[in-house]
This record gives C-alpha cells, sequence and structure tokens, in this order.
C-alpha cells in the first residue's frame, strides 16, 4: 500500500476539512474506477486524521490529512508521522496561549523543509507579507508556494494532484 | 503749628507717613528760623553712608546747596567722612566740620546748631541695627520739649525706613503675581521681573540669564534702553555669569573698571571680558560703575541669574546698591526660584507632547535628549531599559549621549533612589535609574548617566515626570500595536470564514458533479459528506457574516436608542442559532444540548432579533469552542412575565476570578496558559454580547467552576426584561 501524506499545521483547522474532500472528489470524478466503496471516507484521532482510500491500478493508495494545531503539537509530532514525498501546508500565524497570534509557522520550516524538501512545502496564509519579509524564507522557499486565504480550493486540490503524481504512468 | 501738634496730627491723621513728612515735622519741632533735616542711611554691606534726603526751613537749599551735598555724599563714598564706630550708642556725625558743608549751612542760615541723632527700630521691643543718622543743623538750639518730640520722631522714621523697605519688596513681587501664566513663555515672567526690579532698585539696567545647559547661559529677558540688544549676548562657562551661577550667591560690585576688587570678589579674572565690554556697551551712560548680580537658585543648581547695573541717580543720593536693593532682588530671585520650575514643567509638556506625539519613540530619541540634557545640565546618556514581564527578554533602547557610556548595558536592572556609582570598563559612573510606570506587558527604566554624583530633588522630579509622559507615549504605542494586532485578527478571521465558506462551497460542488456525472445513488456515507460539506458552508458564512456585525459595533456604541426592537419568539431564535451550530459542535465531537422551558405564554419577547441573535450565537460557539471534546454543552431557556433567562454552560476550560470582568472588555479573549485548550477569536464577541444585554436593560455574568483534571464548568447567564421599558437599557 502506499501512503500519500498532507501535514497541515493550522490553528482553524475546522475551516479547512474540505480539502482531503475535495482531493478525493477529483480523483473520483477523473479516475471513478480508482474509487471503490465511495473513497472510504474516514475521521479518525479525534478528527485529527481524515483519510481516504483510491486504488490507482494494482495499487492501494491511502492519502492521509493530518492536522496540527500548533507549533508545539507539530514540534512533538511531525517527525513520527513524516515521511519524504509527504505534503506539508503551513500557516504563518497560531494563536499564542495568552490571546494573540504568533507567527510559529515560520519557525517550523526547518524541520518541514528536512523531513520532505522544501519543494513539498506550501504556506497557507492570510499574512503573505509576514513570509516574503522573512529573511529565513527569502532563498529556502520556492517561488509561488505561498498561497493567500481565501484560498480557491481547485488550486490546492491541482498542487496535491502534482506533487503526488498518482495519475503518472508506472516508471 | 506747633511742633508737638504737628506730631499729634501726624499720629492721628497720617495713616503711612513717609520719610520727608518725618524731616518737615522734625523740622517744625525745632522751630527754629532757619533749620535743615538731613535723613543719612547706613549701609553695613557697603560701609557707608548715603544721603537719603532733607528739608531745610524756611527756604529750600538751591541749586547749590544740591550740588555741595551730592559732592559731600561723594565724599562718603570715598571714605572721607567718619565713619560710625562699632557702638551705635557712641555714633556720632561731625559733618558740619566739612568745609563744604559749612559753607553750605552758612548760606541757609542754620549754622548756630548741630545735633545728630542715631536711628534705631525696636525690634521686640530692643533697639535694633542702626540704620542711619537724623542730623539737624540750626540757627539754635530747640526747646527741651522739641528735643522729646524729636525722640519719638526717630523711632517712628525708623520703624518707617524698615516698613519702606520691606514694602519695596512686596511692590515688587506683587507685580509679579497677577497673572502667572504657565501658558505664556517663560521669558515673558523674567521680562516682567526685570521690569519690576529696575523700577524697584532704580537700576540703569536689568538682564535674567536662564540657563541653557551646565554652565552655559541665554540672556531671556532686560529691561532698559537698548534691551534689545542685549539678547544676542551669551554667557559660556567661564563668563561673568556661569561663575556667579556656580557659587550660587550674591554678588555686588560697585567698579568693574577696579580689577583688584574682581580679583577680591572671584579670585581669578578668566570671567568673560568680551561679554562685560558687550553689557557695558548697552548702558546708556557707556560705562559699569556698579553691579548686582543674584542667581536664581533651585536646589543645587543655578537655573537662572539676574544682573542689576548701575544705580540711577535719582531722588536717593546712593551710587551703589543699597542693601535693601539687594533685599529687593533677594526675593524676586526666591519667587523665581520657585515658580520657574512649574514653568518648565509647563514648557517640558508642550516640548515633550510636542517630540513624543509628532513621531515614534526611535524617531525622536535624538530630540529626547536633547531635552532632558537641557533640562537637566550635566547628563551624560540616557537609554531605556526595557524588559519583557512574559520573557524576561531584555532590550536597550538609548536615546543618546556619549559614546564611552555605552556599558549601560552592564547596569543593574532596578530603580535607584539615589545616584550610584558604578565601575564601568575601569572608571566611576554615575547613574540614575528611575522606572517609568504603569505599563502592562514590560518594566521600562530609564537609564540616566551622569557627570555628577548629584541630582537635586527638582531634577529628580523633572525625570519623574520625563517617565510618566514617557509612560503615555509607550502605552499609546502598546495601544496602536495592539488595535494593528486586533485588525490583523479580524482580517485573520475573516479570511478563515471566507476560506471555510469558499472550500466547502467546492466539496459539496465536486459531490454534486460525482453524483450527476457518475449517476449513481450515493450510499449514507457520501450523503453525509456532501450535507456536512453543505452545513459548514452555512456555518461558515454565518460565522463570517456575525464577525462583521460585531465589526460594527467598533463604529459606535450599542445603546437602547439604536436597537430596532420588535416582537419575537425567543425559543425559536436560540433554537435556530443552536442548529445553525450542530456541524461545528459535530467536528469537536462535542453534543450541544438545548433545554427550552420558556412558557409558550411568554415567548414573545421585545428584543433587537438581529443583536440577540449575534449575542446567543456567541455564547453558544464560545460554549463549543471552549468546551473539551465529547462534553455535553448545555442551553436552557427560561421565562417568566417580566424577563427571559438564558444559561449556556460547557465543560472545558476554567475562567479564573480574575478573569471574569476582563473577558467582557473588548479584543480581551480567555487567556487559558494552555496552548491545547486555547481557541481562535477576536475578542469582540463577549463585549459585544455585553452591550447588547446593557442595552437591552439586562445583565449578563458567568461562573465557573473548576472540577479537576484542567476541566472546568463554566455557565454565563443572561436575564433580560421581556419588555423593555423607557427608562431601561439607557
Amino acid at each position: 500500500m502506499i501512503i500519500r501524506r498532507i501535514h497541515h499545521l493550522e490553528d482553524e483547522p475546522e475551516g479547512l476539512r474540505w480539502i482531503p474532500g475535495t482531493l478525493l472528489n477529483y480523483y473520483w470524478l477523473n479516475h471513478p474506477q480508482w474509487v471503490r466503496d465511495e473513497g472510504e471516507f474516514s475521521e479518525e484521532e479525534e478528527g485529527q486524521l481524515i483519510s481516504f482510500a483510491l486504488y490507482a491500478g494494482s495499487e492501494r493508495v491511502k492519502v492521509e490529512y493530518r492536522i496540527y494545531r500548533n507549533k508545539t503539537e507539530f514540534e512533538r509530532n511531525f517527525l513520527t508521522f513524516a515521511q519524504k514525498g509527504d505534503f506539508v501546508l503551513l500557516d504563518v500565524l497560531t494563536e499564542d496561549p495568552n490571546g494573540g497570534l504568533v507567527p510559529d509557522g515560520l519557525d517550523v520550516f526547518p524541520l518541514a523543509e528536512k523531513a520532505v524538501g522544501s519543494a513539498a512545502i506550501y504556506y497557507l496564509s492570510a499574512y503573505t507579507n509576514k513570509v516574503l519579509s522573512d529573511p529565513r524564507m527569502q532563498n529556502a522557499l520556492p517561488e509561488g508556494h505561498l498561497l493567500l486565504k481565501p484560498v480557491d480550493a481547485n488550486a490546492v486540490v491541482q498542487i496535491l494532484v502534482k506533487h503526488f503524481r498518482l495519475e503518472d504512468p508506472p516508471a | 503749628m506747633s511742633g508737638t501738634k504737628g506730631l499729634l496730627d501726624l499720629l492721628t491723621r497720617a495713616t503711612r507717613p513717609d520719610r520727608t513728612q518725618f524731616l518737615s515735622l522734625t523740622c517744625d519741632l525745632v522751630a527754629a528760623d532757619h533749620c535743615a533735616v538731613l535723613l543719612w542711611l547706613w549701609d553695613p554691606e557697603w560701609g557707608d553712608l548715603a544721603l537719603s534726603r532733607y528739608v531745610c526751613r524756611p527756604a529750600e537749599a538751591d541749586r547749590d546747596g544740591r550740588s555741595v551735598l551730592r559732592r559731600r555724599f561723594a565724599a562718603c563714598k570715598l571714605g572721607k567722612c567718619q565713619t560710625p564706630s562699632s557702638d551705635p550708642q557712641n555714633w556720632a556725625l561731625t559733618l558740619k566740620e566739612n568745609p563744604e558743608i559749612q559753607d553750605w549751612a552758612r548760606r541757609l542760615g542754620c549754622e548756630g546748631y548741630e545735633a545728630s541723632y542715631p536711628l534705631q527700630a525696636l525690634v521686640n521691643d530692643q533697639p535694633g541695627d542702626c540704620l542711619g543718622f537724623l542730623q539737624i543743623l540750626a540757627d539754635k538750639n530747640p526747646s527741651t520739649e522739641s528735643e522729646e518730640g524729636i525722640r519719638w520722631l526717630r523711632q517712628g522714621l525708623a520703624a518707617t525706613i524698615l516698613q519702606t523697605r520691606e514694602q519695596r519688596k512686596l511692590k515688587a513681587l506683587s507685580s509679579l503675581l497677577p497673572p502667572l501664566e504657565l501658558t505664556v513663555p517663560i521669558e515673558s515672567l523674567l521680562t516682567k521681573a526685570a521690569d519690576a526690579l529696575r523700577e524697584a532698585c532704580r537700576a540703569e539696567l536689568c538682564m535674567a540669564f536662564l540657563q541653557v545647559s551646565n554652565l552655559s547661559f541665554k540672556p531671556a529677558a532686560a529691561s532698559g534702553p537698548f534691551r534689545r540688544n542685549v539678547k544676542k549676548l551669551e554667557a559660556t562657562p567661564g563668563s561673568l555669569i556661569a561663575l556667579i551661577a556656580s557659587r550660587r550667591k550674591l554678588v555686588r560690585m560697585r567698579n568693574f573698571g577696579d580689577v583688584e576688587e574682581r580679583r577680591r570678589l572671584f579670585e581669578t579674572d578668566s570671567y568673560d571680558a568680551p561679554l562685560l565690554r558687550e553689557i557695558t556697551g548697552e548702558l546708556p551712560s557707556g560705562t559699569v560703575r556698579s553691579w548686582l548680580v543674584a542667581p536664581v537658585v533651585v536646589g543645587s543648581r543655578s537655573i537662572a541669574v539676574v544682573v542689576l547695573a548701575n544705580k540711577l541717580p535719582d531722588s536717593h543720593l546712593a551710587e551703589a546698591f543699597s542693601t535693601t536693593d539687594e533685599g529687593v532682588l533677594r526675593v524676586v530671585c526666591e519667587f523665581l526660584a520657585g515658580v520657574i520650575p512649574s514653568y518648565q514643567l509647563y514648557d517640558a509638556v508642550d516640548r515633550l507632547s510636542g517630540i513624543l506625539f509628532s513621531s515614534s519613540l526611535e524617531d525622536a530619541s535624538a530630540q529626547l535628549f536633547g531635552f532632558v540634557s537641557k533640562m537637566i545640565p550635566g547628563i551624560a546618556a540616557v537609554a531605556l531599559i526595557r524588559r519583557k514581564r512574559a520573557s524576561l527578554e531584555t532590550e536597550i533602547q538609548y536615546l543618546g549621549g556619549e559614546s564611552g557610556w555605552l556599558a549601560l548595558a552592564t547596569l543593574p536592572k532596578r530603580p535607584s533612589q539615589k545616584v550610584e556609582e558604578f565601575e564601568v570598563d575601569g572608571k566611576k559612573r554615575y547613574f540614575y535609574i528611575r522606572e517609568v510606570p504603569h505599563l502592562e506587558g514590560e518594566i521600562c527604566l530609564l537609564a540616566v548617566g551622569l557627570k555628577l554624583a548629584h541630582l537635586s530633588e527638582y531634577e529628580k522630579k523633572l525625570l519623574s515626570f520625563f517617565c510618566k509622559e514617557l509612560s503615555h507615549v509607550l502605552r499609546a504605542s502598546h495601544a496602536a500595536d495592539r488595535l494593528l494586532e486586533n485588525f490583523i485578527e479580524m482580517r485573520h478571521a475573516v479570511r478563515s470564514g471566507l476560506t471555510g465558506v469558499v472550500g466547502y462551497i467546492q466539496e459539496a460542488l465536486g459531490c454534486y458533479q460525482i453524483y450527476r456525472d457518475l449517476t449513481f445513488s450515493p450510499s449514507a456515507l457520501s450523503q453525509a459528506r456532501f450535507r456536512k460539506s453543505l452545513l459548514r458552508v452555512a456555518l461558515f458564512a454565518n460565522k463570517t457574516h456575525q464577525l462583521l456585525e460585531q465589526s460594527r459595533f467598533l463604529l459606535g456604541q450599542i445603546k437602547r436608542d439604536s436597537l430596532r426592537l420588535g416582537g419575537t419568539s425567543i425559543s425559536g431564535l436560540v433554537r435556530e442559532v443552536v442548529n445553525g451550530l450542530r456541524i461545528a459542535a459535530e467536528d469537536r465531537a462535542v453534543t450541544v444540548n438545548y433545554n427550552n422551558k420558556m412558557p409558550d405564554a411568554f415567548d414573545q419577547v421585545s428584543i433587537d432579533r438581529q443583536y440577540i441573535e449575534m449575542l446567543v450565537f456567541n455564547l453558544v460557539d464560545n460554549a463549543i469552542k471552549y468546551s473539551h471534546r465529547k462534553r455535553p454543552v448545555s442551553v436552557e431557556l427560561v421565562g417568566a412575565l417580566s424577563e427571559w433567562r438564558l444559561m449556556v454552560t460547557d465543560y472545558g476550560v476554567h475562567i479564573l476570578e480574575n478573569d471574569k470582568k476582563a473577558i467582557f472588555q473588548l479584543f480581551t479573549r480567555r487567556p487559558t496558559g494552555q496552548a491545547a485548550t486555547t481557541r481562535p477569536g477576536t475578542g469582540l464577541g463577549l463585549a459585544v454580547g455585553k452591550a447588547v444585554v446593557e442595552a437591552h436593560g439586562g445583565e449578563i455574568n458567568v461562573d465557573s467552576t473548576p472540577l479537576g483534571d484542567g476541566l472546568a464548568r463554566t455557565t454565563f447567564f443572561v436575564r433580560i426584561p421581556r419588555v423593555l421599558s423607557k427608562e431601561e437599557g439607557q
């Protein structure tokens, strides 16, 4: 079984749970034969993990969408689940324990980069300036890897599809 | 009129007899055909006598007589007359022995009798210091009765002299008092003081210099001819003005041309000769004969210096300033010392406001340093030591000063009550550290590096004031930062809401396309996902709508007058809100139980539906947001004829006692201190909710009870009258 993972650091994940559903819809519409049992769409770990299954050719592919609500959670759990080939979505600002927003998302970039490489990291944020003005990001983040909220869901799906390369003919 | 009768008349009618009246009366008492009475004033500081005035009978002295007396006066100045002995009772004048006085007395026909009487006022029934002499020249001896009258007159005259001296001080001061306007420049006050002093001391020129830096002065005011030209003068360190300021005591000089006298007074001749020449050039006479210079001393520092130049040759025949002139100058300087700090403080308010509110603290640093170092000479460096209370992260922010003092960073981070000495880079340094008060989130200290080991109380007060002003600015800066942060959070919340709306619409659209294009009957699972997507669209649309509605609160307060009241089924409204939030509860594995106990008879209430919907939405949304997973949220509605009540209870984050008021303030959120339990928000909801409840004449409270293991039961209570009367909600 092939596993494709999306790791998402996001302090308000309730507004972004459409990502796995929209991705499933894409594959379902374009490759109906890949979908059995209507996607085997499920939510686990108190909603932190959403997954669905695809059958691309002879391979069973499990797509996992994992949520991290803050920097601490990300730093604690990310490396446990992350592997090469995974995809990482990062929010810039997350909620501070005392209220207020802190740019935690920028701090975890090196950790994510080490695990999956910068080509597989995208920022999804309302604060593009925070990313653009941060010296750590200027050379590290590839061009175009910054998505502004409210984001076009189809654009996100296209990026994910391109990254997972499930449609590519087998080598 | 006999002398005795005149004395009685004087004592009964004249409330404030002047010196001339006393002299005339003395003439009357002597009862000679030819009589002259002279009043000589003794100046113990100068050690000489000055002829104050004289009266002759029957004829006034002619022009020659006056000139002779002037010459006689000049002779006294040169020490050619006998000066009194140390015992005033034995003093005697023998001026008639002087050939010029003899000639003068002969021409007046009053050469037969001469007597002189010391003048002493009674102080606590004891004779005080000798004030001067009353000299009588007459053609014959006065009677015994007259002698007795003259004794009384001497006492009266002495008392009048003292009274007149005090009145001169009061007159000079009274001209300065009304109105004391701190809003006008300090130069205006000094100009008034210069005018008053010049008038009171009969000076040719009066100047006032204000300190601009350590022992450097600028002319701030002048009174007398050519005073405009005086403005261009400067008194640099080392000048006469600076020397007097550093000595902090009054200095008198009879003749500036006398080098020996200068050396005796200053033990140096390094004072600013060009300044002296310039001042001398300003005087109409072109020469400086006598000077009286006094510093205005506050604490240990001279903040100004006042100069009186040349006594005018008026009715008083003295050439040098008298002890009384000194007294007048002293009281005026003391008055200025009491008032100038207030002017400087007011000016400080004005200037600091100008500096701090026209730019950021960083941009204004240089100006601030200039301001402080000007107000307090001897300052070498000024810095702010700022430490965040939460992280204890410390930052040194230099406002200015000498680079050698940059070791401020090594200072202890605590306020000091007095100037303290530290060893920095092997050198002795003096510092005064004061806290900038009333700051939230940070401890800020003002560190002042000093060249001297002393600060006066006045200077400490100035620094205290400076800190208070800085506090305003830093608080305003914090508030501005907070506003910007709040704006960012609002923007964040709106964008997040729109992200949800757009994303779930596309997910639902995708589901629809699959059903349409692939023409199959979806299972319950797929249908549930489709339904959830649509519910989430509705939820995020509603959240965004509520947020935008709440943000209207920032544009104006919610008041009774702004409510659009109408009859509404309150139970129906609460049900709609609860149902709309069920998907949010489902996402957090929270169950929402709505317990409607509202009797049908009272269900119709008078409310602004839009606002109350916002209130209920906020309370239930918060309860879901802050509840622990898999815990119930209960919403209970009860009511009676007079009012309806809503209780929303969750099992989640504990609200500390201290936070129960704060959470109803704008942009304040529940600080849980536990990252795992924090939930996003804007800090608007409860503040707006409270305003809505109060506009409806009701009240909102919260109760939070810890249940252990980080769990607490929290209930928000809302009570609102069913029908809003005119008085309620005002």
